[in-house]
């Protein structure tokens, strides 16, 4: 699986920022050609998105690569290209979903709708279950578990199967290299837990008589759990006597005893002390008992039945990429007003997007109930405006005032459509008054930063997508693509914590900041350090709060009252300094506004 | 790794080497997840072993198989990072408790000192090179601190290559600035951290007993005292311990264990690969033939010394035989050092003797292949110097283009070419021959990018010297960009020979990594990894011929 983002990044997002950089330089002066490889530098090896695809395992690359090459076309004034190619970027996790969800027949359960309490359960996690000729037997395929910290989590993945036979195939996970192996389970009216983020699997079954490998069989009302794993697991199985309802965990179960690698919260580690054995031991049962129970008896009553056979239902997704919406609009439609027949060129536009879209979504409107269900999971907003700590409005705040418990669910929904609209209104109207390149870049910023910031439901990687702009922009603004990756990389710093993620962490920001500053790099040195004595010390101060923060949080334990203090103090820092630099980029793109002439001047020459 | 631009005046070595080794360090903590080699254990047991017992018993203990068979030196330089080690956790440091031992801070701590340790590779560089040029001093350090061998030997399979490297380098910049004394004592420093490098030590010795002992007989025979006092005293440092509890006959067998094969498990490709192949070629045709051929009862790699021989029709291969044939195969250069021992030199002559000892050595092991690949990277950086000089003159004042500095007088401008050209191969070659150190899928990615990376890196660095030196007005223009090829006739281009080698390389890694689990399946296992050594040997073989033709022809 980590193949497939290696070589979507290959495939889509490389080629994409290499157009990006040729129209970008297109027609430069020569000796600024000599930046040509530091800014693709800049752009591919910005350690956070590289964290977030290749460590923490997601495909943003696409859609991020997929904006790029929108971004390119716009540049280089393919406006119908660029449309086309950002509804896709709009979809592009719709359209994987079809790839993985195409045959006729198998259910895609979402992990989501009764457990998603705590945190949903990643982005990448496809279950499929059922076929519609054979309901009983099904197949259960999870991609990249990711997201694995919460308690709960274990009984996120149980499944119930009413007199059929399972298959499990469980693809490799967050922590593993390359490799993915197969496990089998044979369920017989069970129900099955299994949470794997192991790459390597080996599993001993004892069941009826029967021992082998990778091939379990469980007997009737029976529950078997596979817990964390890491990558070199031994689950041992012991299937003894029946269990009565088949919900407790008894004898009929699975205990795999993770490697120490991977044990995360305190439930795992109990089972990874007791590396490589098999245990009936009932202090241990009982944990688990009380731990497991009340979330799978939840799952249980979702009870899936054949009825389900002709029914897809998708992963929630939210289109990221929506955050450059707002920008791309205003260029487009700006830029199409200046032509001498604006309705035409609007209409054209509409036409190829409305196309896109509907070839896009053609699987999804065929069944309708599968369409609502779809259009019900982009727009998450049953979830609650804000989750963990996000360094956005609503969660910093949040701290202050409980919005939550302040307003209804449907007045923050409006409270925030608001905020959000009015905060990047200003660069629509700018683009809408005078559409040029270079603002178009900054619009971009700005957009994505407005939704960032005050948007519904944000989560941390979201801040990918301001990033992406800024980093387009690293040739202009130097200073602030190396200060927005650092507070970008800070505020998924405890995301990036719990999946173990420090030392590539440490690494790859290193890599980033040496090669921000190439000995006899940059050939441009028009933004020479003109910095006063009072911002440089700001800056030097405010650097020394993150680095000792990262310290603090890695080594100091948070008193037991406040257990995310650590985190609040980081997701202030980041906001902060968000903030700011929305602040400055708006201000930017206004100042070009004042002489767009003599920048599009420049620009032609 | 980022080509850089040329504006050298502003910043200073120091800043870029810095800049370079900060580079370098964190691309190696990337690799520290990387796959964990028995290598780890034999450290760690090292480290426990000084830390544990006494001086005395450092070379009788027999805990653990993997007994100490490094010379003292770096048995205190494992006892040095045993006293941070019982810092991190005391069960790494215990001789017996920490048997198999591992956990992700042990492992951590481990890669740490290895990359710790590169400080010393990173000083020997900029001794070497920081009075040179700036874009050939950036070119040798991309190519030595990038070097994909050094990098896979030392950062994923875990070795100390890189500090022992890094010694040998300082003492070849003294040498090169005439401070042969000092050479020589970091030389002997450097064979009391590990023996294998004590192959150079007849050029070292010819070289500064002809360099350093001149003038007269008196002052001569005084400077030979100082040398000869100076070198004794290091050894007295190192084994004088050892003589004084009795244990010098321990250590010498544990460092010179000739009980091992001829070969290492993995033949490493050097000339007993083709002696090999052809005793098994030859047994076959004879037995076709109708000879009785007896089936040799011994391996070539673990068979003993005095038991039965593991060829079937050619003589058998002794130690000393080995010894001989490196000594002969250095012979030339040993002359070349005695007519005229020239500083400039020196570099290209270790590093010829270093070949030879890889090609012609006993029980040599695929690693040792850094020893000469890294100095022959700096001496081609060097003779492209020398190559650019040719040019530059040879453009700007034809009538006096026979006039250039140092060796490349007589040197027809093919050859100082092919030197780019060789030097490109043999590191390409002699990194490809360490691919099968790491076995796993996970690392197969990282060390083909590895390999491309530095191919991309030194084919640019190259190209571009050319480049400068054909169009060498050009090149004074500011904001040139370095990968510019030139056009004119000294353009840098592999011939067809080198091409053809690479293609078959190709050939060869397709077929062990995709081709023969397809078509053999689990047939011949041994098959690939025969293929690639017999193929990386035609490569070290031709480089070795190639070496050997430059030393004679040269002045």
């Amino acid at each position: 699986m980590r193949w497939t983002v290696l070589s979507s990044d290959a495939l889509l997002f490389f080629p994409a920022v290499l157009w990006f950089i040729i129209v970008y330089y297109w027609g430069r002066k020569r000796w600024l050609q000599g930046n040509v490889a530091w800014h693709i530098a800049m752009i591919l090896l910005n350690p956070c998105l590289i964290l977030i695809d290749h460590g923490h395992f997601q495909y943003n690359c696409i859609s991020l690569g997929l904006t790029v090459g929108a971004v390119a076309a716009i540049l280089s004034d393919r406006e119908l290209v660029a449309s086309v190619l950002f509804c896709l970027a709009l979809n592009h996790k719709q359209s994987l979903r079809s790839l993985f969800s195409a045959k006729e027949g198998f259910v895609v359960l979402t992990n989501g709708t009764k457990l998603r309490a705590k945190e949903q359960f990643g982005d990448v996690v496809d279950v499929k279950f059922g076929t519609a000729h054979d309901p009983g037997n099904f197949i259960v395929l999870m991609i990249g578990a990711s997201r694995t910290y919460t308690p709960t989590l274990p009984a996120k993945m149980v499944l119930r199967c009413d007199g059929g036979l399972g298959r499990w195939i469980a693809a490799e996970g967050r922590c593993g290299m390359w490799c993915w192996d197969v496990a089998q389970v044979v369920l017989r009216c069970g129900v099955g837990a299994m949470v794997q983020w192991g790459s390597r699997w080996l599993v001993e079954a004892v069941a009826s008589g029967r021992a082998s490998r990778q091939w379990v069989a469980v007997s009737q009302n029976s529950l078997m759990i596979v817990l964390a794993s890491s990558r070199w697991t031994q689950i041992t199985v012991d299937c003894g006597k029946k269990s009565k309802s088949g919900l407790y965990l008894t004898r009929n179960c699975f205990h795999a005893f993770g490697g120490s690698t991977m044990n995360e919260n305190a439930k795992f580690d109990i089972l990874g002390t007791e590396c490589g054995k098999w245990s009936t031991n009932t202090k241990l049962v009982k944990r688990e008992k009380r731990t497991e129970t009340g979330p799978k008896l939840r799952w249980g009553q979702r009870s899936v039945g054949p009825e389900l056979g002709s029914l897809y239902k998708l992963i929630a997704c939210r289109t990221m990429s929506a955050y450059f919406a707002p920008a791309f609009f205003s260029h487009l439609l700006g830029k199409c007003l200046r032509r001498r027949n604006p309705l035409l060129e609007v209409a054209k536009l509409g036409l190829v997007v409305l196309g896109t879209f509907a070839v896009v979504w053609w699987p999804y409107i065929h069944p309708v109930d599968g369409f609502l269900e779809v259009v019900s999971r982009l727009a998450p907003f049953e979830r609650g405006i804000y989750e963990d700590y996000v360094a956005n409005f609503w969660c910093t705040t949040s701290v202050l005032i409980k919005w939550k418990r302040l307003l209804t669910m449907r007045s923050l929904k409006l409270l925030s459509l608001a905020a959000t609209v009015s905060t990047c209104l200003p660069s629509m109207v700018q683009q809408l008054r005078a559409p040029s390149k270079q603002g178009f870049l900054y619009a971009l910023l700005n957009s994505a930063f407005s939704f960032y910031l005050f948007s519904f439901q944000v989560h941390e990687k979201s801040i990918l997508l301001p990033l992406l702009p800024a980093s387009l922009l690293a040739f202009e603004e130097p200073f602030l693509i190396q200060w927005l990756t650092h507070y970008a990389l800070f505020s998924m710093f405890p995301l990036l914590c719990r999946d173990n993620l420090i030392l590539p962490y440490i690494a790859l920001y290193g890599i980033f900041i040496l090669l921000c500053h190439v000995p006899g790099g940059r050939l441009d040195t028009r933004e020479t350090h003109s910095f006063t004595s009072l911002r440089s010390f700001l800056s030097a101060f405010l650097l020394l709060c993150s680095f000792s923060l990262h310290i603090i949080y890695l080594t100091v334990r948070p008193p037991k009252k406040y257990p995310y203090l650590f985190d609040a103090f980081i997701m202030l820092l980041c906001f902060t300094q968000f903030v700011l630099v929305a602040i400055y980029a708006n201000r930017k793109q206004w100042m070009l506004s004042m002489n767009s002439i003599v920048v599009d001047k420049e620009k032609h020459l | 790794m980022k080509e850089p631009k040329n504006r050298s005046h502003v910043h200073r070595p120091i800043t870029e080497l810095v800049w370079l080794a900060l580079l370098a360090t964190c691309t190696k903590l990337l690799l520290v997840p990387a796959y964990r080699s028995t290598d780890f254990e034999v450290h760690r047991h090292w480290l426990a072993l000084t830390h544990t017992l006494p001086l005395a018993q450092w070379y009788s203990d027999e805990t653990s198989p993997w007994t100490l068979d490094y010379p003292p030196f770096f048995a205190h330089f494992e006892h040095l990072i045993s006293l941070f080690a019982h810092l991190v956790d005391p069960t790494i440091a215990h001789l017996h408790k920490g048997l198999d031992f591992s956990s992700p801070s042990f492992i951590l701590f481990h890669r740490f000192t290895v990359i710790a340790s590169d400080v010393v590779l990173y000083y020997g560089i900029y001794q070497l090179t920081r009075n040179v040029r700036f874009k050939r001093r950036f070119l040798t350090w991309a190519l030595v601190v990038g070097s994909p061998g050094l990098v896979i030997v030392d950062h994923v399979h875990f070795q100390y290559n890189g500090f022992l490297l890094g010694v040998l380098l300082v003492s070849l910049a003294a040498l090169e600035e005439g401070r042969d004394l000092c050479g020589g004592f970091v030389f002997a420093v450097l064979l009391s951290f590990k023996h294998l490098f004590a192959v150079a030590a007849p050029v070292y010795f010819v070289y500064l007993f002809r360099h350093y002992c001149h003038g007269g007989l008196v002052k001569g025979f005084g400077r030979l005292v100082v040398m000869g006092t100076l070198v004794a005293a290091v050894f007295v440092a190192a084994y004088g311990p050892f003589l004084y509890f009795g244990q010098i006959q321990v250590v010498f067998r544990r460092m010179f264990p000739f009980g091992r094969g001829l070969c290492h498990a993995y033949w490493a490709p050097n000339f007993w690969v083709f002696y090999i192949i052809l005793d098994k070629i030859l047994a076959f045709l004879l037995a076709k033939l109708g000879f009785n051929i007896q089936a040799p009862t011994a391996s070539f790699t673990g068979g003993l010394v005095g038991d039965s021989s593991p060829f079937a029709v050619l003589p058998r291969v002794t130690p000393l035989i080995t010894f001989t044939m490196v000594l002969l195969a250095i012979f030339p250069c040993l002359i070349k050092a005695w007519k005229d021992p020239q500083p400039r030199m020196i570099t290209r002559w270790v590093a010829y003797a270093y070949s030879c000892g890889f090609m012609f050595g006993w029980h040599v092991h695929e690693k040792a292949s850094l020893h000469f690949v890294i100095p022959l990277a700096i001496v081609a950086v060097h003779s492209m110097e020398d190559a650019r000089h040719y040019f530059y003159l040879s453009i700007d004042h034809p009538k006096h283009a026979i006039q250039p500095r140092g060796h490349a007088k007589d040197v027809p401008m093919s050859d100082l070419l092919e030197v780019a050209d060789i030097t490109m191969l043999c590191l390409f070659v002699s990194c490809y021959s360490l691919f099968p150190l790491l076995y796993e899928s996970q690392e197969y990615p990282i060390k083909l990018l590895l390999l491309l990376l530095h191919a991309i890196l030194m084919w640019l660095g190259f190209s571009s010297r050319f480049s400068n030196n054909t169009a060498a007005k050009a090149s004074q223009r500011k904001g040139d960009k370095p990968t510019q090829r030139g056009s004119s006739g000294g353009g840098f281009v592999i011939g067809w020979t080198g091409k053809s080698y690479l293609l078959g390389l190709l050939v060869v890694e397709t077929w062990g990594q995709f081709l023969h689990p397809l078509l053999l399946g689990s047939r011949l296992p041994f098959l690939p990894l025969m293929m690639i050594s017999i193929y990386c040997a035609i490569g070290m073989m031709y480089s070795w011929v190639w070496q050997l033709q430059w030393i004679i022809k040269s002045h």
